[in-house]
């Protein structure tokens, strides 16, 4: 029973990694079969040589995401710290408005976000992109919960030794929750990444767009370079996630502990 | 998994870096280089008729528009029906916008095009490649600063005092009609080419440089914590190498009119314009049996022979730059085995 069982749980998880892997290997499959004519490397030449668009435009999201992981790294570190070691009047409160502010839809902070960044000024700019980002408050929660893993008596014996607060962070209790540290860079990477209603609502000019918007874009000459362009955006999250793959499990898995 | 993701990957991000420069590049050399004609609706209605040229679809006229989103910049689309030719003239229903006359390459409707306007007029001398059984072209009344040089069954060497840059095949054929059914070459643009050979060898270098460091970082990250001071060393290296491709390329600066009409990697293509280009210059050496039969086979004008000279020095130089390339970076990874090997050698006190 208990084997019957097992073979149909593997079988199960089987169907859905290939479920999952299918899209990726069909849009490379057809990134080097276009319609038209047979196997081509023509559209990875449009793409990786033939134009400067494509590449120019996947460098600048790649560094739109760089700053917003950088900043929500910072705000999430500290405010998670807050939240998980400090002691203050109505942290429960402010807590409860971080998971409130987590649940809601992205489309009803959009018009109050447009509002205040027209008022900064800052629409049209990158800064409309990142900075609203860094704020998000997944991190924080993810932080939050990851810092209430590391023992008070710890926390103690460092400052009974002398340790300043940023002291603390840097020698102490960033290194023990690195998983939660590489959860939230990834899932901000990828929040920043994905970025589609954002850029379409704070930006005018098409040549600001980041790639996961401009890929909409794509002339519809041969829907083949759109794919060839799908393998370049795909490259970026697909590094972080062979390369931390061990660190992210862990580091959700810890946030759901807790 | 991590290390071989990281390797993998850094290669693969290297390569694109390296394809951003290159695509910047190759964007700009592509872009076919046209000589326009502005028509504002007063008074002229009408197109010399070297406007009409040869489109997809049979003869097109081609007007400029400017592009917007992914398609920004000027380009180039076919005109409407609403032209008629009337002798060496092209009239026009509308006669507002700016066609193309002259362009260094076949245009293609919706392609982004250079605009050139008025270079400056240099010497230069032109080969005419003569079609097989064509028969000799009628070349009797050249234009004034034009000259044959040689003239053979298979071709024409000619010197031209001053025609404006850069060279356009369909603005040389208008200038001597004569030639109507020949390739005809720009003795510059060859030259240009052919001097082009030591940055394409030097970027060949960069990247057979960085292949060779990329290998070795693999063998090291086996043990990345002991060689972690040679995995930084090479990703520093890796970048500067890296670094060096955008100056490597801001030395080359390929003809328009000697490139192929769709990819840049069009090698084929540079084999056949090569071959045609000499072969229809050794068609101006005299005959074996005059000159000895272990002599070069060479033309003879000083222009013909210069640049089988050049042609000779600079053919191998992507070859010899790309192996020394690799060499440069095994060099490199050697020093940095040699290092290790003293620096954790045993010491005796």
């Amino acid at each position: 029973m208990k084997k019957k069982s097992s073979l149909s749980g593997s079988v199960l998880a089987w169907a859905f990694a290939f479920l999952s892997i299918a899209p990726f290997v069909y849009v490379l499959a057809l990134s080097f079969l276009p319609q038209s004519s047979g196997m081509t490397f023509h559209f990875y030449y449009e793409v990786f040589l033939g134009t400067s668009q494509y590449l120019v435009r996947f460098w600048k999201s790649l560094l739109i995401c760089l700053c917003i992981v950088a900043g929500q790294l910072v705000v999430s570190i500290l405010a998670g710290y807050g939240f998980a070691k400090c002691e203050f009047k109505g942290k429960n409160a402010l807590l409860f408005l971080l998971m409130i502010l987590m649940v809601l839809p992205l489309q009803v902070t959009l018009a109050p976000n447009y509002i205040m960044l027209d008022g900064l000024g800052l629409l049209d700019t990158y800064a409309a992109l990142i900075l609203p980002s860094i704020f998000a408050p997944l991190g924080a929660f993810i932080l939050t919960q990851s810092f209430k893993s590391v023992s008070e008596d710890i926390v103690d014996a460092a400052k009974l030794d002398g340790c300043g607060l940023f002291r603390l962070l840097l020698k102490i209790i960033l290194p023990m929750n690195t998983s939660g540290l590489v959860c939230v860079t990834l899932l901000s990477f990828l929040d920043g990444w994905n970025m589609v209603e954002q850029p379409i609502a704070y930006l005018k000019d098409f040549m600001r767009y980041p790639i996961s918007v401009a890929l909409a874009y794509v002339p519809p000459a041969d829907p083949t370079l759109q794919l060839v362009c799908c393998v370049l955006v795909v490259l970026p999250p697909l590094f972080l996630f062979t390369y931390f793959n061990r660190e992210l499990v862990e580091g959700i898995v810890l946030a759901e502990m807790k | 998994m991590k290390k071989k993701a990281l390797c993998i990957f850094i290669l693969v991000f290297w390569l694109v870096g390296a394809c951003t420069f290159l695509s910047l590049k190759v964007e700009k050399q592509m872009v076919p280089q046209v000589a326009t004609v502005e028509l504002n609706g007063f008074g002229s209605d009408s197109l010399p008729a070297d406007c009409l040229m040869m489109g997809e679809n049979g003869p097109a006229l081609y007007s400029l528009y400017e592009g917007t989103g992914w398609e920004a910049g000027v380009r180039v689309q076919e005109a409407g029906g609403g032209w008629q030719l009337d002798g060496d003239k092209l009239k026009l229903e509308n006669g507002w916008g700016t066609y193309v006359q002259y362009s260094s390459k076949p245009l293609k409707s919706g392609e982004l095009v250079d605009e050139v306007r008025g270079g400056r007029p240099e010497p230069d001398y032109w080969l005419a490649a003569l079609p097989s059984g064509a028969g000799a072209p009628d070349l009797s009344g050249l234009p004034d600063g034009v000259e044959i040089v040689e003239q053979s069954e298979s071709a024409v060497l000619l010197s031209v005092e001053g025609v404006a840059a850069p060279f356009m095949e369909a603005r040389a054929k208008s200038l001597i009609p004569g030639l109507y059914q020949a390739k005809v070459y720009s003795f510059a643009a060859m030259s240009q080419f052919l001097d082009n050979f030591a940055g394409l060898g030097t970027l060949l270098f960069l990247f057979t440089a960085a292949l060779a460091l990329w290998v070795w970082s693999c063998v090291l990250t086996r043990k990345a914590r002991q060689n972690r001071a040679a995995l930084l060393v090479n990703l520093a290296l890796g970048l500067a190498l890296l670094a060096c491709v955008p100056l490597a390329l801001g030395a080359v600066d390929l003809p328009s009119s000697l490139l192929p009409r769709l990819h840049i990697t069009d090698f084929g293509y540079y084999a056949q314009e090569m071959e045609e280009f000499f072969e229809s210059l050794a068609s101006f050496a005299p005959a074996a049996s005059a000159q000895g039969y272990l002599a070069p086979n060479l033309p003879q004008s000083e222009a013909g022979q210069a640049i089988i000279q050049q042609k000779n020095i600079m053919i191998a130089r992507p070859f010899l730059y790309g192996v020394g390339g690799l060499a440069f970076g095994s060099l490199l990874a050697l020093g940095e085995y040699c290092a290790m090997k003293v620096r954790r050698r045993p010491r005796i006190k």
